[in-house]
């Protein structure tokens, strides 16, 4: 079967990069992943080399088996529409309401008619226990409102692959419970994928299929949920006890 | 020559680098931006995409700030910049004994020059620094690049509706700042001397001609479309918060220049009498 998602052998080494080098992994279609690993592993050129913002120095990588160099404009836009991106630092549009921001890809080049775009709107932000925020700013919402509504955006368009990349730094749990379940019904859907990027993989042990850790820009772990927790393998031991002993020198 | 002369005698090469530095950043700086306007052009191709539903809103929001808002502002700027022309007219004129010319130079100075200008100045201050810094505050705080990602191109959303506000309201604010300037100047140069009401505004729309509202229109097209370009520009470029006042400030140090050279430039090649 096609995988979702593959890295095949890439490299980057463009100067403001971290580095990577011969990481290959494969995400197939439902299948959840975590990315962890200490600082400047490489961890934060993986979400910009999917996303397309970064090309690759070497290797490929490939959405459905084909790659995703040199998409046209028709092409990229297809591509950008399979995926939803959640990152640490929201990018909310500040001058638009809660509503406009997660309706804004929508309005700009979707089939859907108003109505059809606020039915998608409201639904999100009732599930997501915001829809009394949808006339409010950025400005004016708590951080766990902020990451509730970059949440609905990411997933407005219903993207078979979501990747959140450090998003759920400086979050309270509990004022962020809805969303955990909201996140949970996601990553059960057997059609969609959910990728976190995080120093904290043991906090997405109950919705994470495949843990892959880096360091020094290669994969020195890849297993399922149950090599995460039984591995001995010397990073990911290093890792989990937070020893500063170990095959990783941490400055 | 002697090791202290040597120091402080610029040679052949070192006057070459003096002056050629300063010339190729310009020269750099130039390609830079021309390579910007071509990336935008070639944008438009993805128009035909776009729900206009998506940047109405914007475009109408831009269009009450750059010119609603401004309106004000632009009106007494208008009539204190009108009154001192006449008053400036009115008395000096008759001592060459060309009074008989003072509408057709009310044009000229306010209509085909000081409404123009003046609009753009205020446009600039007000609204180019508006955008220049929202730009560079967006880019910051990594707006620009959620846009990005949800495949929506900045340079449509954010450039394509403040070139349409910003056309339509510089143009708009033109015919009000030629309007409030000959009827405020009008009213101020009464309290110094007196002209019939009549006579005043009966010569003005004598001098006026289709080519004083032809340089209107393109003026106010030509400003509507370099301002939120060149202030996009450099709202895209600081990479650290620090450097957001420095580019704010080239922003509208280089409009301003930009505008001034291109204003002189339209009036020569439509004013110009070879070219009649």
């Amino acid at each position: 079967m096609v995988p979702l998602l593959e890295f095949r052998n890439v490299a980057v080494d463009a100067a403001g990069s971290e580095p990577i080098e011969g990481v290959s992994f494969a995400i197939a279609a439902g299948e959840n992943a975590v990315f962890f690993g200490v600082e400047g592993s490489g961890l934060k050129t993986v979400a910009p080399l999917v996303l397309g913002l970064e090309e690759p120095s070497g290797g490929d990588v490939l959405h459905r088996g084909g790659t995703i160099r040199g998409l046209d404009y028709l092409e990229r836009l297809r591509y950008k529409n399979a995926i939803g991106y959640l990152h640490g630092d929201y990018g909310l549009i500040s001058s638009l309401t809660v509503e406009q921001n997660i309706s804004l890809r929508l309005e700009y080049y979707s089939e859907y008619l108003p109505e059809e775009i606020t039915a998608i709107t409201e639904r999100l932000m009732a599930e997501l226990r915001i829809i009394d925020k949808r006339t409010a700013r950025p400005v004016q919402l708590t951080r766990s409102e902020i990451f509730r509504t970059a949440y609905a955006r990411a997933v407005v368009h219903d993207p078979e692959l979501l990747i959140i990349e450090f998003a759920f730094v400086d979050q309270s749990p509990l004022n962020i419970r809805s969303f955990m379940d909201v996140l949970k019904a996601r990553g059960a859907d057997p059609a969609k994928s959910v990728i976190f990027m995080t120093y904290e993989p043991q906090k997405f042990v109950d919705f994470a299929d495949t843990f892959i850790m880096l360091y020094n820009g290669r994969i020195v772990f890849s297993g399922s949920r149950q090599d995460f927790f039984d591995s001995d393998n010397p990073y990911l031991v290093q890792y989990r006890s937070t020893s500063l002993r170990g095959p990783m020198a941490i400055s | 020559m002697m090791d202290d002369e040597r120091k402080t005698t610029p040679s052949g090469g070192s006057v070459a680098a003096y002056v050629g530095a300063p010339l190729l950043r310009v020269w750099r700086g130039t390609v830079d931006f021309a390579a910007y306007v071509v990336s935008i052009v070639l944008s438009f191709r993805s128009l035909r995409f776009i729900r206009l539903r998506s940047i109405s809103a914007t475009i109408l929001t831009q269009t009450r700030f750059t010119g609603i808002d401004a309106l004000p502002f632009v009106i007494v700027i208008a009539v204190l910049v009108g009154g001192v022309v006449i008053i400036q007219g009115m008395t000096n004129l008759p001592r060459f004994g060309i009074e008989g010319y003072f509408s057709n130079l009310m044009v000229i100075i306010i209509a085909r020059e000081l409404g123009p200008l003046v609009t753009a100045l205020i446009v600039i201050t007000r609204s180019g620094t508006a955008i220049a810094t929202e730009i560079a505050t967006q880019k910051w705080s990594r707006e620009i690049l959620a846009l990005e990602i949800a495949g929506i191109d900045p340079r449509l959303y954010i450039v394509i509706p403040r070139i349409v506000a910003f056309s339509l309201s510089i143009f708009s604010l033109i015919i009000f700042f030629d309007t409030a300037a000959f009827l405020g100047g009008y009213l101020i140069s009464l309290a110094t001397l007196y002209m019939p009401v009549g006579a005043f505004f009966g010569n003005l729309s004598q001098a006026f001609s289709m080519k004083d509202l032809l340089a209107t229109i393109v003026k106010s097209m030509m400003f509507g479309v370099l301002i939120p370009l060149i202030s996009y520009y450099y709202g895209m470029m600081p990479r650290s918060k620090s450097e957001i006042p420095i580019y704010v400030s080239r922003a509208v140090s280089r409009t301003l220049f930009t505008i001034i050279v291109l204003n002189v430039l339209v009036s020569a090649l439509l004013y110009f009498s070879w070219l009649e």
